[in-house]
């Protein structure tokens, strides 16, 4: 591989999609690049799941003859891109990284995966996943737990792991991702990538599958925050099938991601995210360090001391998580019992105990604790905390031991990242640093709800201003 | 009965339970027969479940209701002939 097409895998999106515009680089070459990296690297990341070479080349193909007859898409014609293993695509194998769904094959294909593909992107394959996307460190004893590119002993964050590994690994230009307690933003912080969490509502869930269809989110994983902006152009509004998602316009998320931090109010919130003993000091000194360089260059940062309730989100994520999975699961599972791995089933299971009142109670909190958090940051523009309090756990420490299910170390790391998907709010993860072991460390950047662009207009800025996204893993060095 | 005691009364029950046990019975209540190794994994978790119910009964919720979210399906009536 040349260094010019070793470069070429590491580009925006915006880069690549000038180039194909132009005629400097074709969709066949970028898509022949991404399937020589993947061949490369992914014996030793078990990023994806499936890769579909004959159907990318001929969408690539699809796509160079397009820009030859003098039409170009948009930003994401002719660019690589991977799917998560619970998103539909008629005809091929959705497993959702479990033994139960091995041969399950879509009869449809998912509104995302359909405006992702109408939008020229070229689908790649289905990256890998924690079984039924229930976990969130990134181990599967099914499949096989992927590695990280920074460091293939530590886990790479769940449960979108396969998407996070292959954007980081410069496997795919983007990919997308879920998350219900944190599944998008955990693998993004880990692995050193860009990853939203939209507005709940914004992006139809049709044909991906439910792990917790009151908390699900689907959203874009990118090296960076405005390549994350272009899979949003292609992803968001009303597809008439899924009913939660809001009507009416929709907006450009790139057209604004310029502008700046200039006269924006960035809230820090002391309690729970800093003032504990959750979040580490090289994690905290890392998130310090990024927020006082946003606020050197024109935001006004301010201490939010009045989010001291905001570990409520945390036990509302769970039982919701737990109740609305048993429901989801129920049938499957009545069936299957012993096709889950056990790590899996033992998670789920508590969540047929939880009786119809506790969950309605849940709900009702969620809806108290939601209009609290609005009611404390109204007047704020985003605010920004650590994405994962701790420093990356390797792969041995997230396994449970013969005989248990429960590992010694993963469960802290939706402690932050889960409250937002109560809230509901769009919730944006970039690189901000490495730790003492070279791993990445997340900045989360929360704003207020359908506030999506300015949440990465906030990441971009960073972004341009720390450089952070610019590292590559030296794993990925062909 | 006043209300402390009914509280001490809960907190005996519940320490008496045998987690596996009632997680075994939960599951096949909605059809999922699982072996005593599968319960006993599963009740490995049962605590934190019941830690968080707990803490979302602490909370308060009066007047807080979640938006429904419901959509009637629209169907266009044909105009018969008459």
């Amino acid at each position: 591989m040349t260094d010019r097409n070793a470069d070429i895998a590491w580009r925006s999106i915006d880069d690549v999609s000038s180039a194909i515009a132009d005629g400097d680089i074709s969709s066949v070459q970028l898509t022949e690049l991404m399937l020589e990296r993947i061949g490369a690297l992914d014996g030793r990341l078990g990023a994806y799941a499936d890769v579909w070479v004959d159907d990318a080349m001929q969408a690539a193909r699809a796509a160079a003859d397009e820009v030859s007859s003098g039409r170009h898409r948009g930003a994401l014609h002719g660019v690589p891109i991977a799917l998560k293993d619970l998103v539909d695509v008629e005809g091929k194998v959705t497993s959702a990284g479990s033994k139960v769904l091995a041969h399950n094959v879509a009869t449809r294909t998912a509104t995302i995966a359909s405006r992702l593909m109408n939008a020229g992107a070229i689908v790649l394959g289905k990256t890998n996943l924690v079984e039924f996307a229930f976990g969130p460190t990134g181990v599967n004893t099914y499949t096989g737990t992927v590695a990280n590119p920074w460091d293939p002993e530590r886990v790479t964050g769940g449960s979108s792991s396969g998407s996070g590994a292959a954007v980081a690994a410069g496997c795919a230009f983007g990919a997308i991702g879920s998350d219900t307690g944190g599944s998008i933003r955990m693998p993004a912080s880990i692995c050193g990538i860009a990853g939203l969490k939209p507005t709940y509502g914004l992006v139809p869930r049709t044909g991906v599958l439910d792990l917790s269809w009151s908390q699900d989110h689907v959203g874009p994983m990118t090296r960076r925050a405005i390549d994350c902006a272009h899979f949003m152009n292609a992803m968001v509004g009303p597809d008439g099938a899924d009913f939660t998602v809001a009507h009416g316009e929709t907006a450009d998320y790139a057209e604004q991601i310029d502008a700046g931090l200039d006269g924006l109010k960035i809230g820090v919130p002391k309690p729970y995210f800093f003032d504990t003993d959750i979040a580490s000091s090289e994690v905290l000194a890392a998130v310090n360090d990024a927020i006082a360089l946003i606020a050197a260059n024109g935001a006004e940062v301010v201490e939010v001391t009045e989010l001291d309730f905001v570990a409520e989100g945390r036990p509302i994520n769970m039982v919701l998580s737990l109740a609305e999975a048993a429901a989801v699961h129920q049938e499957l599972m009545a069936k299957n019992a012993s096709d889950y791995t056990d790590m899996v089933r033992s998670r789920m299971l508590p969540g047929f105990e939880i009786s119809a009142v506790d969950y309605i109670r849940s709900q009702r909190a969620r809806q108290s604790f939601g209009q609290r958090v609005a009611e404390v940051t109204a007047g704020l523009d985003a605010l920004v905390t650590p994405t994962i309090p701790v420093p990356t756990p390797t792969i041995a420490d997230c396994t449970p031991n013969a005989g248990s299910s429960v590992a010694p170390r993963g469960a802290e790391l939706p402690l932050f990242t889960s409250i937002f998907d109560v809230t509901g709010q769009p919730s944006l993860s970039v690189n901000c640093g490495f730790d003492a072991n070279g791993m990445p460390i997340g900045l989360m950047i929360t704003g207020a709800a359908y506030e999506d662009a300015k949440v990465l207009r906030i990441g971009h800025a960073y972004e341009q201003l720390s450089g952070w996204h610019e590292r590559r893993p030296s794993i990925a060095e062909l | 009965m006043d209300e402390h005691g009914l509280a001490k009364m809960t907190e005996t029950v519940e320490q008496d339970i045998d987690p596996t046990a009632r997680l075994k019975d939960a599951a096949l209540r909605h059809g999922v027969e699982l072996t005593s190794e599968q319960a006993q994994l599963g009740a490995e978790w049962r605590a934190a479940m019941v830690s968080a119910v707990d803490a979302v009964r602490g909370m308060g919720v009066q007047g807080c209701e979640p938006a429904a979210v419901f959509n009637p399906v629209k169907v266009s009536r044909r105009r018969s002939g008459g």
